[in-house]
C-alpha cells in the first residue's frame, strides 16, 4: 500500500488546496498503483466500479 | 474496464519461496546473523517498535536454546522498510522483522516475507483474533503473525461536548450533523480533522463501508479503489470539506498537534493505540477525553476497519525459521512479553492474542480517561472488524 497511499495523499493535499475531489484522489491512487503491480510482475485486473 | 496482465500470478509470486527449515540443523552462520553455536540458536530481529529491547531481554532470560540479537531500526516510513528491502536484496535480512499490515503484501510479493503457513500451528491460530490473522493470510497462505490489531474508535473531548451540549454520535448522519453544529457554535473549532496524510484512515472508512480495494480471487490482484462503498465515503467527507465543517490538513505535523493541544478539534478518529499516544503527548489533558465506538452507517449492522497495528514476519534469509517462529509466538502471546513491552512506557495497543487483553487492561492507568475501561470498548469493537479486507502490494 506504500505507493498507493503516497499517490492518494498527494491528491488529498491538492484537495485541501481546492484542487480536485476525494473520489478523484482514489481514482488517481488506482491509476498510480497499476504500474507498480505490473513492475512486480503480478497478474492484475482493475475495475472502475 | 478490466485489463489483464499475467506475467506472474499472485500465487506464483507469493508461493515462490519454500520453507527452508531443513537447512537450520546444519547451518553455522546464516545470512542476517543467525547462528547455531553449542546447542544455542541465535536469531536476528529488527524492529522499530518501542519496548522491543525489553521483550527480547525477557525472552533471552527465559530461554536457553534460542537467543535473540535485537537491532532497533527506524520506523518503516523513516527508512526502516528501505533498510529491510536492501538487506533482503543483499541476502542478509534478519530472521524476524516487524512489518505493518498495509506493507505486508508488498513484502510477501517481493519474497522478503516468507510463507510461514506450515509453521503456524493450530495452538497459535487459536490464540489470535481471527480477523487479525485474516489480514496476514492471502489465499490461505500465512505471511506474518499479528502482534496487535487496532479497531477504529472515536476519541472525543468530553468536556467540550458537555460545554456545547453535544451528544456522542452513533451514526455517520449524526456525526455530519454534529460537524455542522460545532462549526456554527464554535467557529474556530471543528468536530474532526480529515487528514491529508491519512490514506490508511480513508482506507479504514472505506473498509468499514464494505469496500474491497484489493482482492486476490481468480489468481490475480484485482484493484478497485473507487468502488461503490469508497465513493459513498468520499462523497460523505467531500460534503463536509466543501461545507467547511471539518479541518483538512496533515495529522503528522505541528498544525495538527496545536489543533489538539488547543482544543480546536473535538474528536480524533483513529485506532485503539492512539489512546496511549494521546496520554504521552498531552498529559495536561487528563480527564478531558473519552472513547466511543466509531459512528456507523447502520447501527444494526456495525462494522469497523482498523488503523495501525504490526505483525512479525520470518524473512526469506532466515536459516532458522522454526526458532524464529518460536520467538514470534512467545512475543505475540506470552503475558511476560506484553508486560515487558509495557514496561517501556504507556501503551494502549490492542493485542491480537485475545488472552493478552486482560494483561493490557490491568496495566493501563484509566485515570486519563476518567476511569473508563477502554479495553472493554476495544474488545467490543475488535469483534466488529469487517472480514474480507486485503491490503495491496503496491
Amino acid at each position: 500500500m506504500t505507493a498507493t497511499g503516497r499517490v492518494m495523499q498527494d491528491a488529498f493535499a491538492r484537495v485541501s488546496a481546492g484542487q480536485g475531489t476525494l473520489i478523484g484522489a482514489a481514482r488517481a491512487a488506482q491509476d498510480g498503483t497499476m504500474p507498480d503491480l505490473k513492475a512486480l510482475g503480478l497478474s492484475t485486473t482493475q475495475h472502475s466500479t | 474496464m478490466p485489463g489483464r496482465h499475467s506475467r506472474r500470478s499472485v500465487l506464483a509470486a507469493m508461493a515462490a519461496l519454500p520453507l527452508t527449515g531443513a537447512v537450520s540443523a546444519c547451518s553455522s552462520k546464516a545470512a542476517g546473523g543467525a547462528r547455531s553455536t553449542g546447542g544455542t540458536t541465535r536469531i536476528a530481529f529488527w524492529s522499530a517498535l518501542r519496548g522491543s529491547q525489553e521483550v527480547v531481554d525477557a525472552f533471552n532470560r527465559t530461554h536457553d536454546r534460542i537467543q535473540v540479537d535485537f537491532q532497533q531500526i527506524p520506523s518503516g516510513g523513516q527508512g526502516g522498510y528501505a533498510k529491510l528491502s536492501n538487506a533482503a536484496r543483499a541476502g542478509n535480512a534478519p530472521d524476524v522483522a516487524t512489518i505493518e499490515y498495509p506493507q505486508l503484501p508488498g513484502f510477501a510479493s517481493d519474497g522478503v516475507a516468507r510463507d510461514i503457513t506450515a509453521l503456524v500451528g493450530d495452538g497459535l491460530r487459536a490464540k489470535l483474533l481471527p480477523q487479525a490473522l485474516g489480514l496476514t493470510t492471502f489465499q490461505d497462505r500465512v505471511y506474518s503473525v499479528p502482534l496487535d490489531v487496532e479497531p477504529m474508535v472515536m476519541h472525543y473531548r468530553t468536556d467540550l461536548f458537555e460545554q456545547y451540549g453535544l451528544q456522542v454520535p452513533r451514526t455517520w448522519d449524526e456525526f455530519a450533523g454534529l460537524a455542522h453544529t460545532v462549526a456554527r457554535k464554535a467557529p474556530k473549532r471543528r468536530l474532526v480533522l480529515f487528514p491529508t496524510d491519512g490514506a490508511t484512515q480513508f482506507a479504514a472508512y472505506s473498509w468499514q463501508t464494505g469496500a474491497h480495494w484489493f482482492d486476490t480471487s481468480h489468481g490475480a490482484w484485482n484493484v478497485s479503489l473507487a468502488d461503490a462503498p469508497t465513493r459513498r465515503v468520499a462523497s460523505y467527507w467531500q460534503q463536509l470539506i466543501d461545507d467547511d465543517a471539518v479541518f483538512m490538513n496533515a495529522v503528522d505535523n505541528r498544525q495538527s498537534d496545536a489543533q489538539i493541544a488547543d482544543g480546536l478539534v473535538l474528536t480524533r478518529l483513529s485506532g485503539a493505540w492512539d489512546a496511549g499516544a494521546q496520554m504521552k503527548a498531552r498529559p495536561a489533558q487528563q480527564g478531558q477525553w473519552r472513547i466511543a465506538p466509531l459512528p456507523q452507517w447502520d447501527p444494526a449492522r456495525p462494522y469497523v476497519g482498523t488503523h495501525g497495528g504490526s505483525t512479525f514476519a520470518v524473512t526469506k534469509d532466515s536459516r532458522h525459521p522454526e526458532a524464529a517462529m518460536e520467538f514470534i509466538e512467545w512475543q505475540v502471546s506470552h503475558p511476560d512479553s506484553l508486560r515487558a513491552r509495557l514496561s517501556s512506557g504507556t501503551s494502549s495497543q490492542y493485542p491480537a492474542a485475545t488472552a493478552l487483553v486482560a494483561v493490557g487492561r490491568k496495566a493501563f492507568d484509566r485515570s486519563y480517561y476518567g476511569g473508563q475501561d477502554i479495553y472493554r470498548l476495544f474488545e467490543q469493537e475488535a469483534h466488529k472488524i469487517r472480514d474480507g479486507w486485503v491490503w495491496g502490494p503496491g
